[in-house]
C-alpha cells in the first residue's frame, strides 16, 4: 500500500510539473521594443553571419555605434534607418530587411555595365517559350542552339525540359546559354540543367556554414560535385554567358559549368553573392535574411563579394547596345563557328 | 556515455526479467483517439521566435499481449498550422508519428490492483515543417526524421473491475535525426542524452464499457529537443478521447 500511494503520488506530483512546462523549456519570446529589435538583429548576425572576417567587417563596432541611438522611444522609421544602413555595410544581397516601411536589398550591380541580354532575341529564330523560366531557339545562319534561362527560382518541371531541348539540339555543333540578369534561386534547379552537360564527375565547390558563436566557428568544408543525370549529356562545345546580374544560385551553377572542359564562360564578372539565406523575424513583425554559408570554388578561392570571372570578358558598349547589338553574344557565336 | 550505457542495461535487464515469465493467455486490442493538441516549437533554422498552436491528432494503436508481455504498434498523424504572436507569419506542419515496442510486467515491482511494467520501443517521428514569413514574401521548408531507442514505463492502477488509471513514461536513449541544416541540404547525426531529449508522459483514465469495449481519456506531454549545429526543440500537450475495442 506504501509503494502505492508513492508511485501516485509520483504520477501526480509528475504530471502537474510537466502540464504546460513547454513554456518554461523552451526560451520565451522576446519583447517588441526598439531596443529588444535592434538587439535581435545584432545578435542574429553575430551568430549566423560567415563574412565578417573575410569582409574585414568589426562587427562589435558596428554595435558601439549604433546602439546608443536606439531607446525605447526610437521610432520605427529611426530604427528602420538605423537596420538599414547596418545591412548595407555588409555589402551583401543576401542580407535583406522587410519592413512595412519598405525593403533594403544591397545592389551588388550598381556601377558596373548592366551587359544586358535584351537584343539576344535579333540573332535567334523558332524561338520558343519551353516553361516559365527557360526559352529556346536557333542561332540566325548557324547550326548553333540558344537556351536562355531567367531564373533558377522555378519548380523542377521548369528545367526539367532541358531534355526534350537537348533532345532537339542532340546535332548542334554548340549552344550558347544565356544566364545574363539570372539572380538565383535553388540549386536544386541548376543542378538539373548543369547535369545534363557534365562529362563525369566533377568536383565544382566548397561549402562551409558557421557552427558556433564566435565569429571564426565554421564547420569543416562540404564537397559538392556535378555528374551526369538524365537521359543524355551533351558534350560539344558550349557557351555560357554571364554578366553582374548572375547571382546567388546561377553563381554557383556556372562554377559548376565551368569545370567542364567543353565549356567556356564569356561575358562580365558576375555579382558575387554566396550566402545561402535564412529568415529571421523581429517582435515589431519585420523580418529579415541572413547569409549563412561561404562557397568558394574548387580551388579555395572565395568570390562572395567580389564575383566569378569569364574565360573570356567582353562588354556591351552603349553605342552597340543603342544599335540593338549583343557582342557578348557575337563573341560566343564567333567561337562556337 | 555512461548515462546511455546504465540506460540500456536497464533495458536489458527489464526484457531479461520479463523473459522469465510464462506467457498464457493472448488478448489484443485496438485504440482509436483524436482530441487536441497543443504545440510550443522552436526550430532555429525556420525562425528565430517561438511558434504556436492546435491542432487535432489522429491516433491508432494496436497491442497484442499475454500475460507478461505487451507489444505495442502505434501511429499519430497530425497537420498543425502554427503562428508566432508578433506577425501574420506561420508554418504548415505535417507529423507523422510510428512506434514499436514491448513491455513486460515486474512482479518485483508489481502489487495487487497495481501493475508496473518495462520495456522499451522503436519510435520514428517525421515532422516536416513549411514556415511563411509573410512580411518577406518567402517561404522556407525545414524539419527532421528523428528515430530513436526509449525507455518505456507504465504504471497501471485498477481501482475496480470498471475504472483503470494508466501513467506512460517514455525517454529516448538514444537516437538518429536526419533533417536540415544550415547548409539547406539534409544531413544525419547519431544523437545521445546529451544532444537528444525527447520525453513522454502520459495519464490515461478508462472506463469499461462492456467486454470489448473500453472508453479512454488521455493527457500527454511530450518535449522533444536536438541539438546539432541548429537547435529544434518542440513541446506538446493534449488531451485525447477515444475506444479501445478488446478482442481475443
Amino acid at each position: 500500500m506504501r509503494l502505492d500511494f508513492s508511485l501516485f503520488k509520483y504520477v501526480l506530483i509528475t504530471t502537474c510539473l510537466l502540464y504546460g512546462c513547454e513554456k518554461a523549456l523552451i526560451e520565451e519570446d522576446p519583447i517588441n521594443t526598439p531596443v529588444e529589435n535592434f538587439d535581435i538583429f545584432w545578435e542574429e548576425l553575430d551568430r549566423h553571419y560567415p563574412f565578417f572576417e573575410l569582409k574585414q567587417i568589426d562587427w562589435d563596432s558596428v554595435y558601439a555605434l549604433h546602439r546608443p541611438s536606439i531607446s525605447n522611444n526610437t521610432t520605427p522609421i529611426d530604427l528602420f534607418q538605423t537596420l538599414e544602413s547596418i545591412s548595407l555595410s555588409l555589402r551583401d544581397a543576401h542580407v535583406n530587411l522587410y519592413t512595412p516601411l519598405g525593403d533594403v536589398e544591397y545592389d551588388f550591380k550598381a556601377g558596373f555595365p548592366v551587359n544586358s541580354n535584351i537584343h539576344a532575341f535579333n540573332y535567334t529564330i523558332n524561338r520558343t517559350q519551353a516553361s516559365r523560366v527557360v526559352a529556346y531557339g536557333d542561332i540566325i545562319n548557324s547550326n548553333l542552339g540558344y537556351i536562355t534561362i531567367s531564373s533558377f527560382g522555378g519548380e523542377r518541371d521548369d528545367y526539367r525540359v532541358i531534355d526534350d531541348i537537348l533532345e532537339l539540339f542532340k546535332e548542334k555543333d554548340g549552344i550558347i546559354i544565356d544566364v545574363r540578369s539570372n539572380g538565383g534561386g535553388s540549386s536544386l534547379n541548376s543542378d538539373i540543367i548543369a547535369t545534363r552537360f557534365a562529362d563525369e564527375e566533377r568536383l565544382y565547390r566548397h561549402i562551409r556554414y558557421r557552427n558556433g558563436p564566435e565569429q571564426s566557428d565554421f564547420s569543416r568544408w562540404f564537397d559538392d560535385s556535378v555528374k551526369p543525370r538524365g537521359s543524355s549529356q551533351y558534350t560539344s562545345p558550349v557557351v555560357i554567358l554571364t554578366n553582374r546580374g548572375c547571382f546567388s544560385t546561377t553563381e554557383d551553377f556556372i562554377l559548376a559549368m565551368r569545370t567542364m572542359p567543353h565549356v567556356t564562360i564569356m561575358g562580365d564578372t558576375t555579382g558575387g553573392g554566396s550566402g545561402n539565406p535564412i529568415l529571421r523575424e523581429l517582435p515589431n513583425g519585420w523580418a529579415f535574411r541572413i547569409s549563412t554559408w561561404m562557397v568558394v570554388s574548387p580551388e579555395f578561392v572565395a568570390y562572395e563579394g567580389i564575383g566569378i570571372p569569364p574565360d573570356t570578358t567582353i562588354w556591351i558598349n552603349p553605342n552597340d547596345s543603342t544599335a540593338g547589338r549583343d557582342t557578348i553574344l557575337e563573341g560566343a557565336i564567333n567561337l562556337l563557328n | 556515455m555512461v548515462k546511455l550505457y546504465t540506460a540500456l542495461l536497464l533495458v536489458l535487464i527489464a526484457f531479461n526479467a520479463a523473459a522469465q515469465l510464462s506467457d498464457s493467455v493472448s488478448t489484443s486490442s485496438l485504440d482509436v483517439r483524436t482530441g487536441w493538441r497543443h504545440y510550443l516549437l522552436n526550430d532555429e533554422i525556420g525562425s528565430n521566435l517561438n511558434y504556436a498552436g492546435s491542432s487535432a491528432p489522429i491516433f491508432l494503436a494496436y497491442s497484442k499481449s499475454k500475460k507478461a508481455r505487451l507489444r505495442e504498434w502505434q501511429l499519430i498523424y497530425d497537420a498543425p498550422t502554427l503562428s508566432n504572436t508578433f506577425n501574420e507569419s506561420f508554418l504548415d506542419g505535417a507529423f507523422v508519428l510510428i512506434q514499436y515496442g514491448q513491455l513486460f510486467k515486474t512482479s518485483w515491482l508489481s502489487k495487487k490492483n497495481l501493475s508496473v511494467q518495462l520495456g522499451g520501443n522503436l519510435k520514428s517521428v517525421l515532422f516536416v515543417r513549411n514556415f511563411n514569413v509573410v512580411r518577406s514574401g518567402f517561404d522556407n521548408t525545414t524539419g527532421e526524421s528523428a528515430s530513436s531507442l526509449n525507455l518505456h514505463g507504465r504504471l497501471i492502477k485498477s481501482f475496480n473491475a470498471k475504472h483503470t488509471f494508466v501513467y506512460d513514461l517514455q525517454i529516448a536513449l538514444v537516437g538518429y535525426v536526419y533533417g536540415t541544416q544550415f547548409n539547406g541540404s539534409g544531413t544525419g547525426d547519431l544523437l545521445t542524452l546529451d544532444t537528444l531529449t525527447d520525453i513522454s508522459n502520459s495519464l490515461s483514465y478508462q472506463i469499461r464499457l462492456g467486454d470489448v469495449v473500453d472508453f479512454l481519456v488521455q493527457y500527454n506531454f511530450r518535449y522533444y529537443q536536438h541539438q546539432r549545429v541548429n537547435t529544434v526543440e518542440y513541446g506538446t500537450q493534449e488531451i485525447l478521447a477515444g475506444l479501445k475495442f478488446k478482442f481475443k
